[in-house]
């Protein structure tokens, strides 16, 4: 059998379990006692006043096959058997997660085999999180006690405990242990609880020196005085416990509890309370100034800011970056990367050195880290990635967040025992501050308060680009296009912000006069909005864009700015007729073809432009919203009024009303259908830019329309 | 240089992947999701991303491993309610296993996995192992589907065994597994199945009737090895060669087990006689055109039963020469591998492939890839996930016969004078 007693810290919970364990063994039953309270005190009254060592202390100091039974379990009074979890020290680690650690590692080593009668699991009741709540579950406790005096914060406890016993299995309790502190008005509130919440008061302990006298000589009441009317209190709940029986309670709501408890009518209600509903709307605080979609509306989250801003920093040649976290999460972080990086040098033949040999530290967080604290190894691997380079980004995880390490504090430790070494501390905690998109804008802006150097002066000439995604596989290509045209103005590229850049362009950012878009994306909006808020920047409006109209719009923008407007020109001359020249073989193949659009991306200009260059029959046009996806930002839709924009919609709807209107083919961020009968072509997440990027698109729609619509490996499912 | 890690979090979701017709459900944010899930349907083909296809509220744009999302305020509230509705929705598409597991912030909170309800066979992990190597957690993945499965005592089946230690995330794991079921086929020996890597329930059962377990890779098979022997009474054997791949360490392993059960290995033996006299030939073409491949250098990771026989095989039948060896976790393989270095002269071999030049790298593609990208090397071989080039028909076993001359065939191919 096993039993928890529950109770608010120094309520004498652990006396009470003690006494009781003391009184089940002079019955002739042989007890297990677990102390599942970091201060590990439950059993030193059946230990003669000995601390016996704790699991937790176990877990921090052996390797597994090391670890047994024996060295944590201690025989005490009449051959009792105790066991302490023990803990963190107070304001570290999760003392909920030792508990946790505790149950699962003794089950592996097996407690079960010990030859017990009965379970007590002496249990600290003020923290309800789930590692405290582990005695309730369903495979152990069968019976659970609560103590409590007449406090009221007692008595809050108390049905605390019983909301958590409800979340369960409910009808495990046995009863309230009324432990006195003396107060003559406790009964009543005890005994008025103990009614509405539907338990009996299986106990009343009077307040006593004779416990404070056995205490000093490590023993309990039970084995100091087994005749005295104290002791009998404990026989007769020991007998309770072998026989006694079990019932639901009905917990009180906090106002129902002052009524009955205290007598007092609340207050009526400041504002009306919302209902909580099962999914609890995320952060009630205001957005950060430069948010996500995601966090701006609060909406779910896709993938999270730790991992975001760990792969915008691994994408900095010269930034070691520390991942405060489990292995776990910085294996996923450095896959994003290189994956990214295989991808582009097997596609794209093209190598992206930072990603391909990341320069990724973790700090391992286990789980005797995440019970007493992970600062220790956060600022080993601090140390590490500084013995390789003086700048270091650190970002921190969810488990990190959760146990509350001071990462900051570490950070400045660590840079202030190494002159030189500079750490930017990065606060993610997983997905806390927001979803992926978070991370990389919250690692952009922070990489550019720590790195920017506002003495650098403007060098004519210099321009950046801002707002690149790193793992885009096609970046080298497009920053190889921008270049090739800058250079006809007499420019060059002078920071690549963030994305297949160095720490050394980052500090030099001040050295272009002007910055342009990588894109029209909403990251890309928050970085530029950042960067001239922050930094002064000169972030102009025209983006890097696919397509003929796009490339010049930007090109006499810079060259506006930059005074280079004649060389412009000429450029943009060039490229037209370039443009024109490609036109007409492209021309013969599509002209007069019927076309479907379904993007996620709402910058479907381009498109739009290259089918009207080429005398498709645009038949609908479609926007879908998705919050994993869709940027809402404003872009200027040239092509708005030919655009429907759905937020509320089905997939498949969408695609089969496409598909009634005849299309020869249906262009799509992703295919949408499964039926080979009509030509799907996709649009590219990140699109080459370029005059001649949107051509080489609606080449392969012309090769793909002169494909068969039947291809043999279609007959061969199944 | 990276730091290794490893990775005990996808080691566990993809012991639970491996078992056909499963779904993974994870009580997370879908930070943890989203690599798991991809990594799962890149190796077992079921499905691909398709946000458009596949936009149901759990699975977020991929056919795996559904989620429930987690953000902070679940941190603090808990997130059972959407956990018991994604349990729900899971146990309604009726998989035959319903794997639950906690993501490692959903672990710190407690978060309970188990509800009341008609369910299929159902197995949890409410605390995945953090930090811990990809093995660790495949094992303890494997031991917790053994016993939410727990296949019965059966009578031994003379010439039956199992294959362990492969996972679904082994590049060419089908095809491996394949290549080793007709060897030890000619050998009158027959696969029941391999556990982790594609069983199924029935699998699972049938299992049990094995008269021997054999170690294909030992660092991942040791605890499912030791759940088999302790509860179904089923011997384990771990061939000291490491993995069956190159010639020495593909007969020696099927040596063992031909001993082991009293079978004759002389008609595997005689085919892989056939394949190292078709290697001669080519090999000593190079060797007397251009002195090779003695004398070249490679470099190599992986974990320790790949890195032994591929090693050896490297060094000594082919005479290349190790300039950097990485094991990517500890295993019973590792101590032969150092000692094997010192043996040979090359204890000081190096341990980062991307720190050093090599005439041929051996790797995971990302590996390969960045030792290729970064000029270090002009011959990559990929020995894990992923691999350089996701598309895969022709069968191209790693381990086995085929793996063997794969893997001498791709190592001779980018050699020059």
């Amino acid at each position: 059998m096993r039993i928890a007693v529950y109770g608010k810290g120094g309520i004498g919970k652990s006396t009470v379990s003690a006494n009781l364990t003391a009184a089940l063994g002079r019955l002739g039953l042989k007890v297990l006692q677990i102390g599942c309270d970091p201060k590990h005190d439950s059993t030193r009254l059946l230990l003669g006043g000995r601390e016996p060592p704790t699991v937790m202390e176990m877990v921090r100091s052996s390797r597994r096959e090391e670890m047994s039974l024996d060295s944590v379990v201690s025989q005490g009074y009449l051959g009792c058997l105790c066991v302490e979890a023990g803990g963190p020290e107070p304001g570290v680690g999760c003392a909920g997660r030792g508990i946790l650690s505790t149950f699962e590692l003794l089950a592996d080593l097996g407690v079960e085999s010990l030859d017990a009668d009965i379970t007590v699991y002496d249990v600290l009741g003020d923290v309800v999180c789930g590692g405290f709540a582990v005695p309730l579950r369903n495979d152990y406790a069968e019976k659970v006690y609560v103590v409590s005096s007449g406090e009221y914060m007692s008595i809050y406890a108390a049905n605390n405990i019983l909301r958590g016993v409800r979340n369960y299995d409910p009808g495990r309790m046995a009863g309230i242990v009324f432990n006195s502190r003396g107060d003559p008005e406790e009964r009543g509130r005890v005994q008025r609880f103990a009614a509405a919440v539907g338990l009996p008061v299986v106990a009343e302990i009077p307040r006593s020196p004779r416990f404070l006298e056995a205490e000093r000589s490590g023993r309990t009441v039970v084995e100091c005085d087994p005749g005295s009317e104290l002791a009998e209190i404990f026989f007769r709940l020991a007998r309770n416990v072998t026989g006694g029986p079990v019932v639901e309670a009905s917990p009180l709501s906090d106002e129902e509890l002052e009524r009955v408890v205290l007598g007092k009518s609340p207050p009526p209600p400041l504002s009306p309370r919302p209902e909580r509903e099962a999914a609890p709307e995320r952060r009630p605080e205001a957005p950060p100034a430069y948010s996500s979609r995601n966090v701006e509306r609060k909406e779910l989250l896709h993938g999270c800011a730790f991992t975001g801003a760990v792969v915008t920093c691994l994408s900095v040649e010269g930034l070691q970056t520390v991942m405060h976290s489990p292995d776990s999460c910085a294996h996923l972080s450095c896959q994003m990367a290189q994956n990214a990086a295989r991808r582009a040098f097997v596609k794209e033949g093209v190598a992206i050195p930072s990603f391909l040999s990341p320069s990724a530290h973790c700090s391992s967080l286990d789980d005797p880290a995440m019970v007493f604290g992970g600062r220790p190894r956060l600022e080993d691997a601090l140390h590490r990635a500084l013995d390789r380079g003086s700048d270091v980004a650190l970002v921190s995880s969810c488990p990190s967040g959760i146990i509350g390490d001071d990462v900051e504090a570490a950070a400045r430790a660590v840079s202030a025992s190494r002159p030189g070494g500079r750490v930017i501390v990065m606060l993610e905690d997983g997905n806390a501050a927001g979803d992926h998109m978070q991370g990389v804008i919250d690692a952009c802006m922070a990489l550019a308060a720590a790195l920017i150097d506002p003495s650098v002066d403007p060098e004519d000439g210099m321009v950046n680009v801002v707002g690149i995604k790193p793992i885009a596989t096609n970046n080298e290509k497009n920053m190889s296009y921008a270049a090739s045209l800058l250079e006809g103005l007499g420019m060059s590229i002078n920071c690549r912000f963030i994305g297949g850049t160095d720490v050394a362009a980052i500090e030099g950012f001040h050295r272009a006069g002007h910055s342009i878009l990588a894109n029209t994306d909403r990251f890309a909006l928050m970085l530029s909005r950042y960067l001239r808020k922050e930094h002064g920047a000169d972030v102009l409006r025209s983006p890097l864009a696919p397509g003929l109209k796009g490339t010049v719009e930007w090109l006499r923008e810079l060259a506006a700015a930059a005074g280079r407007e004649g060389a412009a020109e000429e450029t943009a001359e060039r490229l037209r007729q370039e443009y024109e020249a490609a036109l007409p073989p492209l021309r013969q193949e599509l002209e007069g073809k019927k076309a479907c659009i379904i993007s996620m991306h709402k910058d479907i200009d381009w498109l739009i432009d290259t089918i009207d260059d080429l005398g498709i029959e645009l038949l609908s046009a479609a926007v879908v919203d998705r919050s994993d996806h869709l940027m809402d930002y404003h872009v200027g839709n040239r092509h708005a009024q030919r655009i429907e924009f759905l937020e509320d919609y089905d997939i498949r709807e969408v695609a089969a009303e496409a598909l009634a209107l005849g299309p020869d083919m249906l262009l799509s961020t992703y295919p949408v259908s499964t039926d080979g009968s009509v030509l799907q072509e996709t649009i590219p997440m990140v699109p080459d830019i370029g005059h001649l990027a949107p051509l080489e698109l609606a080449r392969r729609w012309a090769l793909g329309l002169k494909a068969p619509r039947n291809e043999g490996w279609r007959e061969d499912h199944g | 240089m990276a730091e290794r890690f490893p990775e005990s979090l996808v080691g566990a979701i993809i012991a639970f992947e491996g078992v056909e017709g499963s779904i993974t459900a994870m009580n997370g944010p879908t930070g943890c999701k989203y690599y798991p899930a991809s990594l799962s349907e890149a190796v077992t083909r079921r499905g691909g991303f398709n946000p458009m296809l596949h936009d149901s509220l759990f699975y977020l744009g991929q056919s795996r491993v559904p989620c429930t999302y987690m953000d902070s305020s679940d941190y603090v509230a808990g997130a059972r309610e959407r956990m018991r509705a994604l349990w729900d929705d899971s146990r309604r598409r009726r998989p035959s296993l319903l794997a639950l597991i906690n993501s490692p912030g959903a672990s710190l909170i407690g978060e309970m996995l188990s509800f009341e309800g008609e369910a299929p066979p159902t197995v949890t992990m409410e605390s995945p192992p953090p930090s811990a190597s990809f093995s660790f957690g495949y094992g303890t993945a494997m031991v917790s589907v053994l016993e939410g499965l727990a296949p019965s005592p059966a009578s031994p089946r003379e010439m039956a065994v199992n294959l362990l230690g492969v996972s679904v995330a082994d590049l060419g794991w089908e095809d491996s597994i394949a290549d080793l079921r007709r060897l030890l086929a000619l050998c009158g020996v027959e696969v029941l199945c391999a556990p982790g890597a594609g069983w199924s329930p029935g699998d699972v059962q049938r299992s049990a009737e094995a008269a021997l377990n054999v170690a294909v890779h030992d660092e991942r098979a040791a605890m499912a090895a030791e759940w088999y022997r302790r509860n179904l009474d089923i011997p384990y054997l771990r061939p000291p060669g490491g993995a069956p791949l190159g010639f020495e360490a593909l007969e020696g392993w099927l040596q063992d087990v031909c001993q082991e059960l009293g079978a004759d290995p002389a008609p595997a033996l005689g085919r892989i006689a056939a394949c190292r006299r078709r290697a001669h030939r080519e090999i000593s073409r190079l060797d007397q055109y251009a002195g090779l491949p003695r004398g070249c250098s490679f470099s190599l990771e992986g974990r320790p039963s790949l890195v032994w026989p591929a090693l050896r095989t490297l060094h000594a039948y082919l005479g290349m020469v190790p300039v950097a060896v990485n094991m990517t976790e500890d295993g019973p393989c590792a101590a032969d591998v150092e000692s094997y270095l010192i043996s040979i002269g090359c204890a000081d071999a190096g341990t980062s492939l991307l720190d050093c030049p090599a005439d041929v790298v051996l790797a995971d593609g990302n590996t390969v890839a960045g030792a290729l990208g970064r000029g270090l090397s002009d011959c990559g071989v990929e020995l894990d996930h992923p691999p350089l080039y996701s598309v895969r028909i022709r069968e191209d076993p790693l381990l086995g016969l085929g793996g063997t001359l794969r893997l001498i065939e791709r190592s001779l191919q980018g050699l020059k004078r």
